[in-house]
Formats: C-alpha cells, structure tokens, sequence
C-alpha cells in the first residue's frame, strides 16, 4: 500500500495535480493481493497524502491460463488449474499476478 | 479543501471545479522492488553466484533443511546464507554454528524479503568468493510470492505436516517456483499424507515445476537436492 501511495503521489504532482480523485488499481486473482485487505488500509495510508479522501477503485483481473495442448484460453482458478477441454495440466499463465496502477482522477 | 472537486471553496454548495483529468499510468505496483531485483541479479551474474530464495510456512523446516545442506556442501562450495524473520536471530545462530557465513534480516513489521533488503544484505559477503547465497524468506506462503529478490531460483519447502492441499490454496507461491522440496517425508508411516495426491496438485497449480521428496532429519532424498544445487552451479557458471 505504501508504494501505491508513492508512486501515486509522485506522478500527481508531476502532473500538478492538487489532490487525487480516485485510483484505479487492476489486481489479478492470482496475485496473493486481497482487495478488502487494499481496501481497509487505504484510509490509514493515504492521511496526509494528495490522496486524503480519494475513492479506491479496484479491478480485478481473472487468472487466464493458455493450454499448451490444444491452446485453448480457459480460467484457472474456475476450472481448478486443468483445461476444460482435454483435462490436463500442462499450461502457462496468461493473466492473473497483476498488480498494477492503472490510471489516477486528479484535479 | 473540498472533498468532491479538490477547489479552495469550503462552503458547502458551490459550483464544483470540473478540471477533473484522468492520468494513465498503468505502473506496476512493485516496479520499484522489480527494478531492484534485476540489479541484484545483475550482481548475482557478475559475481557467478547461484542465488536461491527459499519459502515455505512457518515451521516447514526451511532451517533444518539449511542446517544439513550447509553441513554437506560447505567443504566443496563457497555458502552464505541470508535469514528473514521477523523478529530474534534465533536462525542466524544455527546457520552460525555450521560455520557458514549468515547475515541476518529483522523484516519488524513486513511479512516478506524484499529486493532493496537484499540488496544492503550483501554488503556483509565477499561476493567475489561466493559460488551459492541461500536467501531463506519468512515463513509465509503468500507474501513472499510477489517479491522478487533478484534470485535465479525459487524453492517452495512443503512439509507434509501442513496436508496434502497447500498447492491449491496458496498457488501463487507455486506459480512462481521452479522446484518443490516435499519435506518430513520420514513422517509419512505415522501421518494420513497422500504423496502421489500432493504431487499432482503442485503439478497442477504449476505444470513445469520439478518436486523432491526429502528429509532434512533423515538425509533421505537429499543427494537428490544436493545434485540439483551443485547442477544449477554448473550451469550458471558456463
């Protein structure tokens, strides 16, 4: 949360902003963030800040894995890490360790 | 200030400043910690050092396991090891007694190493005669699955105490490793732990990585660890 506070209060004064509306985060399912968690200390974490009183927006990004066997796009965690298709294990991630700052409303 | 448009205005009815502007940023959250972990790596390159960061729970034998290998390769390979524990230096002093050079890290309030922490870590080691740094992380299985500390590999040590369903329900610190070492497998006659079961959920929740059934007590399937780190060593080095 710290280094989301930075980052965001660096970029808003280079871009002169005087306070920050709202920040818009994309965290995938497979990142180990838990957005209540992000939720619950952006209060804390933002006193002081350019960011006081601003809105957290969170986006969650699903885990998408692509099957290596008949390349087949399918959602890992709702298909318990196997390929619907041919029932197998043999995958690489495509989506789902983000955690990324997407974008900030300032003013 | 007002809250809504950010303007001097503190009355409560006012026309709002509509000078609202989206900047798009799309930065990782941990670019920071990922641009300092490549500079490790770089040093790790330079110097012809395997780093290896160990994570596991709490209590799955992450020092035990040192304990052992340090007492098998330090006569054929130049070790250091780096603990992170939240608070004491309780593993520090066992890394110490098998005479391997330890540094160890406080993380106070963090659950997890993170790449700035290794970095002021190595300053303790002569790096230039370093073949292998073991980096043991603090006993967690989901933090420590975001930060990158700059290390060639990442070994999750799975102890059979903890059951056979960890893999699916902590993934993410699976997806990002490249070896399993299944632990206190001298328990397996007096525990109900289903090994094949175990296996095929890490396989599942990550379909490349390699798995060791070990015991750091015993020694069993230890030469298999063993050979593994002395491979990697080779490998990095040529």
């Amino acid at each position: 949360m710290q280094n989301i506070v930075e980052t965001v209060e660096y970029y808003s004064k280079k871009n002169n902003a005087k306070k920050v509306l709202t920040v818009i985060l994309e965290i995938g399912r497979l990142s180990g963030v838990v957005p209540t968690a992000l939720e619950f200390c952006f209060d804390v974490c933002t006193k002081g800040t350019l960011l006081q009183g601003a809105k957290l927006e969170i986006q969650q990004i699903n885990s998408f894995g692509l099957c290596k066997i008949c390349r087949k796009e399918f959602d890992l965690l709702e298909n318990k890490f196997s390929c619907p298709i041919c029932n197998k294990e043999d995958w690489e991630i495509i989506s789902g360790k983000e955690i990324i700052i997407k974008g900030l409303e300032v003013v | 200030m007002c809250d809504n448009c950010g303007c001097e205005e503190t009355t409560l009815f006012h026309k709002h400043n509509e000078d609202k502007r989206l900047i798009e940023l799309e930065e990782k959250v941990l670019n920071k910690n990922d641009r300092l972990a490549e500079r490790n790596r770089g040093i790790f390159e330079a110097m012809g050092i395997l780093a290896v960061n160990l994570v596991s729970s709490p209590g799955a034998g992450k020092t035990t396991l040192l304990e052992t290998t340090l007492n098998k390769l330090k006569g054929e390979l130049n070790i250091g090891v780096i603990e992170g524990d939240q608070q004491t230096n309780r593993d520090a002093k066992r890394i110490e007694a098998t005479g391997v050079k330890v540094h160890q890290i406080n993380t106070m309030d963090a659950c997890h190493l993170d790449a700035h922490m290794i970095r002021y870590a190595l300053d303790v080691f002569q790096l230039d005669k370093l073949d292998l740094l073991f980096i043991e992380n603090v006993g967690n299985l989901i933090c420590p699955a975001a930060f990158d500390l700059g290390e060639d590999f990442r070994v999750v040590v799975l102890s059979i105490t903890e059951g056979e369903d960890k893999p699916l329900k902590y993934p993410g610190v699976f997806l990002g490793s490249q070896l399993v070492l299944i632990n206190k497998i001298d328990l397996l006659g007096v525990l109900e732990f289903d090994l094949d079961q175990c296996l095929s959920y890490v396989n599942k929740v990550n379909p490349s990585v390699q798995s060791i059934c070990i015991s750091a007590k015993t020694g069993e399937g230890m030469d298999i660890w063993y050979d593994w780190v002395k491979q990697k060593i080779i490998k990095k080095l040529n």
